[in-house]
Parts: C-alpha cells; sequence; structure tokens
C-alpha cells in the first residue's frame, strides 16, 4: 500500500510539472510578495487615463490567464482585431485589464509579446500571477510591465491592482492597499488581482492560500466601498456578490478566449459588464 | 502600548519555546527504560486537553490564543470531541467544533467521523461554517486522514457563533480535507515524535493549497497526565509553484484523562 502511494504521488506530481511547463523550483521557495513590493516602490507610476471633457460613458475590457508562451501572442493580437471592429461599431474601449498569468513560465519574450500585441491601441494594466514569476520571472516582468500593486485613474473611477503571485498579501501590501482604499477620494473603485477568492468547484485545486486573508480583504473591500474586485487563476468564471461588492473571477483567456467588457457609467456611478467570447 | 503588546509577545513566545524545547531535553535525558501505562478497561473514557498557542502570520501579524477540548469515548467504538479556542489578540472565540466518530470499524485501523466546524472571524464580520465527513486509517506509526470539507462562507455578523447555520451562506465551497502523519520509532515509550503534512488542525480546515508542515512533541507524565508541544509551518503558494513564507504556529498543552 504503501508502495503504491508512493508510486501515485511520483507520477501525478510528474504528470503536474511536464503539463503545464511549470519551475519545479517554486514547490519549494519562489520569488517573495515582499521583495517585489520593495522593488514596486522604487519604480514609475503607472499613468491615468485620459477621458474627454464631456466623456461620460466608456468601457474597458479585462482578460485572465492568457498564458503567452514561445512569445506566439496570436491570441491577443485576434482580440485586438476583433476589438478594432467593435470600435469601428461604436464602442468606447480605453484600455485593457490583464489579472494575472500574462505568460505561461516568465519569458521576456512572452511578455513583450503580450504588450506588442495590445499596445498601443489599447494601453494594459496588468497583474502579477504565479506563471509569471517561474525562472526568475519578476525580473523580466518589472522590466517590460512595470509594478506588481499600484492605481490609476479613469475619470472618477480607482483602479487598484495588487499582488497575490503567492497566494498571499504580505503585512506591507495589506498596510498599503488599507491605506489607498480608506483614504480614496473616488465614488467607484475597482480592484484587480490573480488569485481567486473563493473555489468554483470541488476540482479546482488552486485558490488563494488563507481563508483568513479572504475574510479580512473582503470585510476591507465591503467597508470601503469597491464595487468590483476582477481574479483569475482557476481559470472557472463565477460572479459572487458579498456586501455589495462583486467577486468576479474571469474565464481563461488561453483555452476559452473568453473576456468582459465593463461599462462605466459615470454620471449614474454605474458599473455593468458583458461577458464575451473571441 | 505597542511597546506593552511586544513585551507580552515576547513572554508568550519565550514561554512557548521553553516548553516546546523541554521535551527535546527530556528526551535525551530520560532514561531508555520502558513505562507501559496501564490501559483502562472502562467502558467511558473521558479526556481533557488544555493548550495555549502563538501564531505569526506574514500579513495578519502576530496572535495567541488558548483552546480547550474535551473527550468522551465509549467503549472502543464511540467517540464525542467537542473544542473551544479564544484568539487572545481580538478577545473573541475563534473555533468552535463537535466532532462525531465510530472507531475501529469491525476492530480494524479504520475510522469514520463527521465534525461541525465553526471559524469565527467577527473582527471581519465573518464565519466559516464546516461540515466535514472524513476517513481516518491509524496504524502503529502512520496516520492518514481524507475528507471533503463542505464550507459555508457567512460575512455578516448574525450568528457568528451558529456552526450549525448552512442556508443562505455567499459562498459555498467543496475542499479537500487531509492529513498525513508519521511517528518515528523512539527509545522511551513515554516519549511521541510525530511529524505531519495537512491542511486542517482542530480549529481549522483550510483550503486545499494551505498545508503546513507538523513536528509534534509529547511526553507522558504518569498514566493519566501528557504534556505536549506542536510546531507548524506554513507555506504559500506552493501548490502554484510560487512558495514562500505564511506563519508559524507554536502550541503546548496537557491532556488529562479524567
Amino acid at each position: 500500500m504503501k508502495r503504491l502511494l508512493q508510486i501515485t504521488l511520483i507520477v501525478l506530481s510528474a504528470f503536474y510539472l511536464v503539463s503545464c511547463n511549470a519551475d519545479p523550483k517554486g514547490l519549494v521557495s519562489s520569488s517573495d510578495v515582499d521583495k517585489r513590493f520593495r522593488d514596486s516602490l522604487t519604480m514609475a507610476e503607472e499613468g491615468d487615463v485620459s477621458l474627454g471633457v464631456d466623456e461620460d460613458e466608456f468601457s474597458f475590457i479585462v482578460v485572465a490567464d492568457t498564458h503567452v508562451y514561445h512569445g506566439d501572442a496570436s491570441h491577443l493580437t485576434a482580440l485586438k482585431d476583433r476589438l478594432n471592429q467593435d470600435k469601428a461599431n461604436g464602442a468606447n474601449d480605453k484600455f485593457l485589464i490583464a489579472c494575472g498569468d500574462i505568460s505561461q513560465c516568465g519569458k521576456v519574450e512572452d511578455f513583450q509579446a503580450f504588450k506588442d500585441a495590445l499596445e498601443p491601441e489599447y494601453p494594459v494594466y496588468t497583474a502579477i500571477g504565479n506563471h509569471d514569476l517561474y525562472f526568475d520571472g519578476w525580473h523580466n516582468y518589472r522590466e517590460i510591465l512595470g509594478k506588481s500593486c499600484y492605481t490609476f485613474k479613469a475619470g472618477e473611477v480607482l483602479f487598484v491592482s495588487f499582488d497575490s503571485a503567492n497566494g498571499a498579501l504580505g503585512r506591507k501590501q495589506k498596510n498599503w492597499l488599507e491605506g489607498v482604499l480608506k483614504n480614496k477620494a473616488e465614488s467607484l473603485v475597482v480592484v484587480f488581482t490573480h488569485f481567486e477568492f473563493f473555489s468554483p468547484n470541488p476540482t479546482t485545486i488552486q485558490q488563494y492560500t488563507d481563508i483568513e486573508e479572504v475574510a479580512y480583504l473582503v470585510n476591507l473591500f465591503g467597508k470601503t466601498g469597491v464595487d468590483y474586485v476582477f481574479m483569475g487563476h482557476s481559470h472557472d468564471y463565477y460572479d459572487k456578490n458579498i456586501n455589495g461588492t462583486h467577486y468576479v473571477n474571469v474565464s481563461d483567456f488561453v483555452n476559452k478566449r473568453e473576456y468582459l467588457r465593463v461599462k462605466v457609467k459615470l454620471s449614474d456611478g454605474q458599473i455593468s459588464y458583458e461577458r464575451k467570447r473571441l | 502600548m505597542n511597546l506593552l503588546k511586544e513585551i507580552k509577545n515576547k513572554i508568550i513566545r519565550m514561554f512557548l519555546n521553553f516548553i516546546f524545547f523541554s521535551f527535546f531535553i527530556t528526551y535525551f535525558a530520560s532514561p531508555a527504560s520502558a513505562e507501559t501505562a496501564p490501559i483502562s478497561t472502562s467502558e467511558l473514557n473521558q479526556r481533557l486537553d488544555l493548550s495555549t498557542g502563538y501564531e505569526d502570520h506574514r500579513t495578519l501579524g502576530e496572535r495567541w490564543e488558548l483552546r480547550g477540548i474535551y473527550q468522551l469515548d465509549y467503549n472502543t467504538h464511540y467517540r464525542l470531541q467537542t473544542g473551544l479556542s479564544y484568539n487572545g489578540e481580538t478577545g473573541y472565540l475563534n473555533g468552535i467544533y463537535v466532532e462525531l466518530g465510530y472507531e475501529k470499524i469491525k476492530d480494524s485501523d479504520y475510522s469514520v467521523r463527521l465534525k461541525f466546524l465553526g471559524n469565527q472571524n467577527a473582527q471581519w464580520d465573518n464565519t466559516y461554517n464546516s461540515i466535514i465527513p472524513y476517513l481516518s486509517w491509524e496504524a502503529s506509526d502512520y496516520v492518514v486522514e481524507l475528507g471533503l470539507n463542505y464550507r459555508y462562507s457567512f460575512f455578516c455578523e448574525d450568528d457568528l457563533w451558529n456552526i450549525f447555520k448552512y442556508s443562505n451562506a455567499d459562498v459555498s465551497e467543496v475542499i479537500l480535507y487531509y492529513r498525513l502523519a508519521w511517528s518515528f520509532p523512539t527509545q522511551d515509550d513515554r516519549y511521541g515524535l510525530t511529524i505531519e503534512f495537512k491542511n486542517n488542525h482542530q480549529f481549522y480546515a483550510g483550503n486545499l493549497g494551505a498545508y503546513a508542515l507538523f513536528i509534534n512533541n509529547s511526553y507522558q507524565l504518569n498514566d493519566r497526565i501528557k504534556i505536549y508541544g506542536n510546531l507548524g509551518y506554513w507555506q504559500t503558494g506552493s501548490i502554484a509553484l510560487s512558495a514562500t513564507y505564511l506563519k508559524t504556529t507554536l502550541h503546548a498543552g496537557m491532556e488529562v484523562k479524567l
């Protein structure tokens, strides 16, 4: 029985590591959230999104888990083509948010391909995912995509990206996030990150690690009036409304080709979204 | 205020460290003669477990706890266990559970248990209520426990301490519940050293990737009293291959046969 258990564990582990071209070192040690937070403090701020003076409505796109691999971002180029068509038909997409796992294994060519596929037409704002950390990926990520946690504005909407690529927040980032949300002046707030807070189904084997941290975050977001939290990681969609905050887990873009178009109407203080598939 | 808090935490930490490491000293200093505790022949056995604990969490900070567990066994097959945990940092109860077990099915190594667990985080208006049916396979030197954690999460302050509330949960999830433990053979039967790998403890049932490595020490003082100390090292992100440190837990206490 013991032998059978050992063999099963070895086969499952080997299959897991090979199947997602992952970094086995990450089983025991990886880039740390506190270090990334410290590094981010020294980096340039993300620019705000400029809106026209009379612009009352705008939209933005949310994707998750694009997993660009071997520098091939053709799925994102196809997305840009679709967005361009929509723009010709009246859509007003200002930018794109990506909820982590931009790359399959943290390579420069993958981050660059992601950025090149969408910019300059659609400025990208990203959250870092666990795959982006593989093979010392943080070094590459910061060079091409920038900070691991930051804020930016689009009109009266505050956007907050925080780093959950280790499945935990860390004390320094917690204090920063608390400060940002408690001192905000904007009436609408959108948060985005990588690890999802809840498991959509019993077969989901990965989610935010500590349920106490989730309790803390849900309480913070409810008390500070966060409207939407966009997440990824498990590749499965759900939308849970807890105390007025929508927790939306976005399906993956790499296989399901799914994305969200989020519409903002500033005069009404309304945010809504629709699910789209390429 | 902060200084006082720091001094208090340091004292607690020193106390727990002292108890924990004294087990090693006791073990190596004790003679190798075996002393077996008499086995109770009574049909009804009761046990009380009192402990104190300390936790250093990388995000949520430090806290200390008090825990009490009561166990009632009827012959070799029926078991009732219940416990309370008090969070000294917040001043709230943060764990309540009731567990029913049918032990040693047909006198085998297997037992089935059903646990009702409530994890209250009153400081954040949250409670996690769980129903956990699980199978336990307990041999002389190892234990395997496997089950499903049906978890119901409530993010409002109503009914926080009702561990049997499952309807209208904000979120319902099913999570794998597991524990693997291996006991080292020791020179002295009174001393126990066990290594555990699990995503839970008596007052907590975590996510699948919230696993920890525990080193548990115990010493049987006499036929009624056992003292113990447990050290837990918790990681985060390992299941997603982005592992880093999450928290350390330290518990020490005594188990008394009533």
